[in-house]
Parts: structure tokens; sequence; C-alpha cells
């Protein structure tokens, strides 16, 4: 347990070293398409009404699983691959599914910490199309899901391969 | 009790009969036999050295014991622990120094040993204090806030000792630390390795250079092609080479082939090869011979002006055990 709340910090401390690349990464993709479709496009009255409130929680699963997956799966995979960074982890008193569960609750973390960031965003921007409704939160919730699953197979596929 | 304990001598690593088999990744891969039934022990507190070339499953053999391998056939133990049962308490016991340098790059220097403690729940003060006397040790302290991505190769290697070393481990694996090193730093890290077994910890070192299982090592296993050649302490091995021994006379006034024929009968002597001024003596052992050898130079009235003992080198052995050279 120890070493399962070590390894977090070791994580945490990284995205916190990082966060404004982060934060500009979360932020700048989502920005953009609410701007266009959720701002200008309204405007110019091109588009259905009620699209915005399809837009903001798609939008919000988007950022949050890129996000993550940018964050967790894409340096897991140089890790696993030419840098053999991750057997540094794995010396410590850990079971490998141990350093799996750490790692996708990181990424977990990342998803919410990009959902915190982009949701007030892209609300103030189309706020005035929006007609934001508890069901459409509940569904960008179900959007973020991927992201930690998908995070997870690229590490259980990473570990067959090393076998 | 604490007597006797200093008597048993406990075997800190057990390997027997390990074996490894590469599956081949694409479909017309060939099977690779990395390890074909290796077996050796390791007391506390010993020197143990690996020797081969490349290939010959030294990073395999570390790999299992330091569970980052999973074996396909045999046991290994640590501290009689079994490795593919319970890799999280092995991981606990030792300290490992890898081939290759899987650092952690996102981190600095300082942060890389605080955090690597820290995985071992050593308390916060603890791990500042031994973090800062490691950095100095190793003439990182001016570095510790920086990244490892400029620093030298001898730096990056003297780091992953620091981290193996965070944690206080009762064994240390090391996979050719000195690999890549100028010859000031190897002697260096000779010195480094040899006063932390003397302060009681065992190692675990692979190497193929003979020199250094020689100079460090209290006993060598050397392996190739995955099988276990030989296992004894460097003298030892040394003196099971036939003729190993190589004693150079110079003389004065033209060996001639009398003086090389009498020197043949001496005892020990495998081969005599006499040209102009110089007779080269090969033997099993040394002791009397280069005495036998100046008396008869005595009774036969030659010169005798300069006279030189080589040892055999583990060089040799190799080239005995295998047939071919290690550089090969
Ligand atoms: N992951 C792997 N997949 C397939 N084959 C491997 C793998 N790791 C090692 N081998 C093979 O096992 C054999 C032993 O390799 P090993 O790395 O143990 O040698 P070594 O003694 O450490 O050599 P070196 O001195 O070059 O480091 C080699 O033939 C190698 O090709
Ligand atoms: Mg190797």
């Amino acid at each position: 347990m120890t070493a399962f709340i070590a390894l977090l910090h070791r994580d945490l401390r990284v995205v916190r070293r990082e966060l404004p690349s982060f934060l500009l990464r979360v932020v700048l993709n989502p920005l953009l398409f609410t701007f266009i479709f959720g701002f200008v496009m309204p405007r110019m009255g091109i588009i259905q009404h009620g699209y915005t409130d399809m837009l903001l929680p798609g939008i919000l699963g988007l950022s949050m699983t890129l996000s993550s997956m940018q964050a967790v799966s894409l340096p897991l995979v140089i890790d696993f691959g030419w840098s053999k960074e991750i057997e540094d982890r794995l010396l410590a008193p850990i079971s490998i599914a141990g350093v799996g569960l750490e790692k996708i609750i990181v990424g977990v973390i990342q998803a919410i910490l990009a959902g915190i960031v982009v949701m007030p965003l892209a609300w103030l921007l189309m706020r005035v199309h929006l007609h934001l409704s508890l069901t459409g939160v509940i569904n960008s919730a179900w959007w973020s899901a991927p992201s930690s699953r998908r995070s997870k197979s690229v590490w259980c596929s990473q570990c067959c391969l090393r076998r | 009790m604490e007597n006797l304990k200093n008597y048993i001598v406990e075997n800190v690593i057990t390997v027997r009969d390990l074996k490894k088999t590469f599956k081949p990744k694409a479909r017309k891969g060939v099977e690779v036999k990395a390890l074909d039934g290796i077996a050796f022990e390791v007391p506390r507190g010993e020197f143990f050295g690996l020797l081969g070339p490349n290939g010959a499953g030294k990073t395999t053999t570390i790999g299992i014991l330091t569970t980052r391998v999973l074996p396909t056939g045999g046991v290994a133990q640590i501290e009689g622990i079994d490795v593919a049962r319970d890799p999280v308490s092995v991981k606990r016991r030792i300290g490992v120094v890898p081939q290759v340098n899987n650092l952690d790059r996102s981190l600095t220097a300082k942060e890389i040993l605080l955090f690597h403690a820290e995985y071992f729940g050593v308390p916060k003060h603890e791990r500042e204090e031994s973090a800062q006397r490691l950095l100095e040790r190793f003439e990182l302290a001016d570095r510790a806030d920086e990244k490892i991505n400029g620093f030298s190769g001898g730096m990056v290697q003297r780091l992953k000792i620091g981290r193996a070393l965070m944690h206080d481990p009762a064994i240390l694996f090391l996979d050719e630390p000195t690999t890549g090193l100028d010859p000031q730093s190897r002697r260096a890290m000779w010195d480094l390795l040899t006063e932390l077994n003397q302060k009681g910890l065992t190692i675990l070192l692979t190497t193929h250079y003979m020199e250094e299982a020689d100079q460090l090592c209290r006993r060598i296993a050397i392996i190739d092609h995955g099988k276990l050649l030989a296992l004894d302490s460097p003298a030892q091995l040394k003196r099971s080479v036939p003729g190993g021994y190589l004693i150079e006379l110079q003389v004065r006034d033209g060996a001639n082939g009398s003086f090389g024929e009498s020197l043949r009968s001496l005892l020990g002597v495998v081969e005599i090869k006499a040209e102009n001024d110089r007779v080269r003596i090969y033997a099993d052992r040394v002791e009397g011979l280069l005495a036998n050898a100046m008396r008869l130079a005595g009774e036969q009235n030659v010169m005798v002006t300069d006279a030189h003992v080589s040892e055999p080198s583990l060089e040799n052995l190799f080239l005995h055990l295998t047939g071919r050279s290690l550089r090969e």
C-alpha cells in the first residue's frame, strides 16, 4: 500500500510539474471546437436548435478521453518500448497489477482534471445557446469512461508483449 | 545463538536447474534457449561474479533473480523465497543496477533517489538524509536538481547504483556496471563495490571483462550459451588451465637446444619454446620451477639476464573451456 501511494505521489508530482503544458493541451482543442460549433455557427443560425446541448457533453467526453490517454497511455508505450523505464517502477515492492492499477487511477485523475477545466470554459462560450440539463452532465460522465478503459487495455497488451 | 549464526553458511541466492526459453515472436522465429540448466548458490556477504560473452545469458539470469523475467523451469530463491511465487517480498530485499538506463526521465536526480526510497516506505527524514549522502558520495550533488537527460554515461551509472542503495538492500545485483566507463571511473567503481562488499553487502555482478571478475569476485561462474562451464575462485580457476603459467627467461649467449631440452625434464613443465636469446616455459604450476630452472642454467653456464613469470589469465581459461576467445 505504501508503494502504491508513493507511485501515485510520483505521478502527481510529474502532473503538477507539467501542469502548464497539460492545461494548454487540454484546453486548446475543445476551445476551438466550442468556439466554432458552439458560438460562431449558432450565431450565424446555420445550426439546429439544441445542437449545443449535445456539443457540451461531447466536448467534455472528448477532452477527458484524449487528455488522459495522452498523459498516461502514450508515455507508457514509450516506457515499455525503447526506454524500459517501466522497469524502474517494477522494482518497487508492489505487484505488476498494482503498478497497472495505479496508472489507471492517475489516468482517471487527469481526466477529471481536464473535465473540470473544460466544462466551465465551454459553458461560458456557448451559454446563450445552452439549455443545460442534468442528463447532459451524466451523459458526459459516460463519455469519459473509455479513457480509463483505454489506458488499461494498452497496459494489458504491453504486459502480454513483455513475456 | 549469535555465534551459531556465524558458523552456518547461509545461502542468500539459490539457483537450481534454471531454464529460460524465449518463444519466437514472429511465426518463423527460432526458439532461444537463453538459460539451459544453471545452478549455483551464493552465501551471505560474498562477492559473486557471472562471467560470459555477449548473449551468454547473464542478463537473463539477473532478470529472473530480480523478478523481471519469468523462468520456464527450475528454481530461483532469494533468502529462501521463490522469485516467481512471491516477487514482492523478493523485491524488498534486493537492489538492482540494470544494464540499460531505466532511470525515471521525468524526475531530477535527487527526486529519483527520494521517490525510489518512498516506494520502499523509507521514512521521510531518513530518505532525505541518505539521498544527500549518496549524492555527495557519488559526486552528483551539484547536479542534484537536474533531470538526467544531460548526464554522462558515468553519472547515469553512479545514479543507478545510488538508486539501488536507497532502500538499504541485503543483496545488490549489478549487470555490467563498468561497461562504457573510462579506466579511471572503472577503478573508482571497483573501489566502491569493494567497499560496499566489505560492509557486508552480498553482491552479484555480471561482466565480460576478465580482469574485473578477477579483481573483484571471490567466486566466479563462467557461463556460455546458457550453460555453467565452471565455478570457483579466480585463483583456482586459473590453476585449472593446463600449461597456463608462463616463465620467460632472457639468456645471454643464445639459448642453445641443450638448455631448453634439459628444462623439459623439470616437474610441471608442459612445453618449452626456445628462440635466440629467449626461452619460454609453459607450466602447470610455478612453485620451485623458477629456482630449478636457474639451477640448471648455472650448471650449464647459461647466463640468465632476466626472468618473468606471468599467471594464467582468465582469458586463457575461457579459451581452454570453450575453445574460443572471450572477445569473439
Ligand atoms: N526478451 C527476449 N526475447 C527473445 N530473446 C531474448 C530476450 N532476452 C534475451 N534473449 C536471448 O537470450 C540470450 C541471452 O541473452 P542475455 O541478454 O541474457 O545475454 P547477456 O549474457 O546478458 O549478453 P550481453 O553481454 O550482451 O549483455 C540471447 O541469445 C538473447 O538473444
Ligand atoms: Mg546483458
